[in-house]
């Protein structure tokens, strides 16, 4: 069988031009990514394999992670924070807001960094480049998976049953997916032109992660300029609520949930056409 | 026959790397690009360095092409333009059929998988399905010989192991044009051949080859034809034993007469590395070219840098080989605490010279390959600088050991142990 399709393939051999682009593209040929699934898919594999090889816990620590960074805030901002201000558990709101914020800085920071990380593969294979940054967005999907069930686990110890809301959790789910890639797709180019992108991400990282209310509700005091720019404009606020409407029945966002999809349209749109048009100057400057 | 694999035409690709300084920071990339675009000098500049220029052939279907060329030359430039990794410049060429590149040790390996894990990861990178590598998967493992290690991380492997097993699965791939690079080089004689029978084997099939290599023995064997490539363009292609003989004269002249080839290959095109060697010589300590087993002798050493280099960030190693191409013997400038290398702030042109000892070896041809590193990079190598050692009597023999005795001759003596045990005892022990 495989033989004849082997023979098959050799009788009448596809015919490639190799030279330099003269219709330069401004989008990726989502056919060509389409029949690299395949190779998306031990991309994502080969991440998560070697990301916990030679761990003695291995894949424990995916679960220990946000598992830990639950316990941390439970534990320093359950004293401050008191259920009924929330209107849910504690636990619940930090819990959903970690296992989403877990996913989005570590695709984040994987994500930029991937092209720079992949220098041998990308140096020895002509796979599909823009597979690099979305497998390693994929490849922290894991984390939101082992998020997601704590949630669900802790939830029905708090006795908060699953709702009809819970089908429009992945539609938050995909919407900070394309979120992400989008980051993904604008930062690892230009992490390959500045190597400065990878040393000052875990910053600004760190600092959106204080301004969006994942674990707590940031103060909302200030002026009307910072407020407009660091709570209003900040897409995750719409991503972390959404999300906890869907799982804990929390107030329904709107103004935020616009923002949120704006931003994400506007950085995907932005990170494609970005990564399609300096692809071809990768491996040259890698 | 006559049916076209690979067919390129004109084939380029420039690069534009910074010279001397280069911009660093944010801000200097600011001004560069300013300096640029309001065309003022400034102390960043670009250089325009093609390292494929002007490349032409075509492979028929069923052929292995040799490449040959000395570092640089722009052989893995090429096969990275063939295998659709970068683009060129200016040129074009057709494909006809599926393509492996099999360019540097591992394509594709992750350091902290096992083997398994990569062969079943980097068959699919190739281009075959996860049912086919689990078919094939006994045939790779079989083939590279690496069954009682394909559960260790590939880390812990050795890179003759890594090459043969990279090269076992691009062998398998079936592909209908494979590209290997100098991958094959750092195996060992054994498995080089089972490599190249295999290519035999896969192109009688109808495989076409593109075989990048320093083994001209091999170029002979395998290929019909080659392509010798010298800073980035063709200088000869055509029969094989042709490109072989045109590649032994060009490095003749790069070893003896160094000069003489600079100027020639002097041109806008030329990769020029950093630092190279201007000349290389061996000499006897009279500064006669006949050497003796256990006589020191000396290697005389001429470095050339483009622009001036620290002599600390360079580093001169040389390996002795024998007639059938195997080490005996390395040397380094690293090896020596007192290399003078590390006192001088700058090299523009240096002659070193590298005493050695002894060489204690039986009489015949000896081979000397020397490799220069800068900052760690390798830059230029002079292989099959080719000695000769003379017979002596070092045994005192009264005859020299036969051809088939090992190369190495050790000073020894024969004794009886005393006390001489007694007759009767010898049946006990």
């Amino acid at each position: 069988m495989a033989l004849d399709t082997a023979t098959l393939e050799r009788q009448a051999p596809q015919v490639q031009i190799i030279g330099r682009r003269k219709a330069r593209r401004w989008f990726p040929s989502l056919p060509e990514l389409w029949r690299s699934r395949t190779i998306l898919y031990y991309l994502v594999v080969r991440d998560i394999k070697a990301r916990y090889a030679q761990t003695v816990l291995g894949a424990f620590w995916t679960v220990f992670q946000p598992l830990a960074m639950i316990g941390v805030f439970t534990y320093a901002f359950s004293r401050f924070f008191h259920d009924d201000s929330l209107g849910v558990p504690y636990t619940l709101w930090a819990t959903a807001g970690i296992a989403l914020w877990i996913f989005v800085s570590r695709s984040v920071m994987q994500g930029a960094g991937s092209l720079v990380g992949n220098v041998p593969f990308l140096t020895r294979t002509a796979v599909q480049r823009p597979l690099i940054p979305i497998s390693a967005v994929c490849a922290s999907c894991v984390d939101l998976l082992v998020g997601i069930a704590l949630f669900l686990v802790l939830s029905l110890g708090y006795g908060v049953y699953p709702t009809w809301r819970y089908l429009l959790a992945p539609a938050v789910v995909a919407l900070a997916f394309l979120l992400v890639l989008g980051l993904a797709l604008l930062l690892s180019p230009l992490e390959v032109r500045f190597r400065d992108v990878g040393r000052t991400l875990p910053f600004v990282v760190q600092l959106w992660f204080f301004l969006s209310p994942v674990a707590y509700v940031p103060p909302t005091s200030g002026s009307e300029l910072a407020r407009l720019f660091l709570t209003d404009l900040n897409p995750a606020v719409g991503l972390l609520e959404s999300f906890r409407w869907a799982l804990l029945g929390t107030a329904v966002p709107t103004s935020d949930l616009i923002v949120t999809l704006v931003f994400t349209g506007a950085v995907l749109l932005a990170g494609t056409v970005y990564f399609t048009r300096s692809e071809r100057m990768l491996v040259d400057e890698l | 026959m006559g049916e076209p694999a690979i067919i390129a035409e004109g084939l380029g690709k420039r690069y534009r790397p910074w010279i001397g300084l280069k911009p660093m920071s944010t801000t200097e990339h600011l001004a560069a690009t300013r300096q640029r675009l309001l065309r003022r000098p400034g102390p960043w500049r670009r250089r325009d360095i093609w390292a494929l220029r002007d490349v032409s052939f075509d492979i028929p279907r069923g052929e292995i092409l040799g490449v040959l060329g000395r570092n640089g030359a722009g052989k893995s430039t090429l096969l990275s333009v063939l295998a659709g990794i970068t683009e060129p410049t200016e040129g074009f060429a057709s494909i006809h059929g599926r393509v492996t590149a099999l360019i540097g040790v591992g394509t594709g390996f992750h350091d902290e998988l096992t083997g398994r894990e990569n062969v079943l990861l980097s068959g699919v990178f190739l281009g075959m399905s996860r049912a086919e590598v689990a078919r094939k998967f006994d045939a790779i493992v079989d083939f590279a010989e690496v069954d009682e290690f394909i559960d260790i991380p590939v880390k812990r492997y050795s890179t003759g192991m890594r090459a043969r097993l990279a090269f076992s699965v691009a062998a398998h791939i079936e592909p209908d044009i494979l590209l290997v690079d100098e991958v094959l080089s750092v195996g060992d004689p054994e498995f080089q051949e089972k490599c190249h029978a295999r290519m035999t084997s896969m192109a009688a099939k109808g495989l076409t080859g593109m075989f990048v290599t320093h083994d001209r023995t091999a170029v002979g064997r395998l290929c019909k034809r080659a392509l010798l490539l010298e800073h980035g363009r063709v200088v000869f292609f055509g029969a094989a034993d042709e490109a072989v003989a045109a590649s032994m004269e060009k490095q003749a002249q790069d070893a003896g007469g160094k000069e003489a080839a600079l100027d020639e290959g002097e041109g806008p095109s030329r990769e020029a590395p950093a630092v190279r060697f201007a000349d290389v010589r061996i000499a006897n300590t009279n500064g006669g070219p006949a050497l003796l087993p256990h006589q020191p002798f000396e290697v005389h050493v001429g470095l050339e840098a483009a622009e001036p280099v620290p002599g600390y960030s360079l580093g001169v190693q040389l390996v002795i080989n024998d007639d059938k191409s195997r080490s005996l013997a390395g040397l380094s400038s690293w090896l020596d605490p007192s290399n003078p290398l590390h006192q001088l702030r700058e090299v523009g042109r240096t002659s070193l010279v590298c005493e050695v000892g002894e060489l204690p070896v039986r009489a015949g041809r000896y081979s000397l390959a020397l490799r220069l590193f800068h900052d760690g990079d390798l830059v230029d190598e002079v292989s099959d600088l080719e000695f000769e050692v003379g017979a002596t009597d070092f045994f005192g023999a009264g005859f020299e050991p036969p051809e088939s005795f090992p190369p190495l001759l050790v000073s020894h003596r024969w004794r009886l142990r005393e006390p001489t045990p007694a007759p009767s005892d010898q049946g006990a022990g």
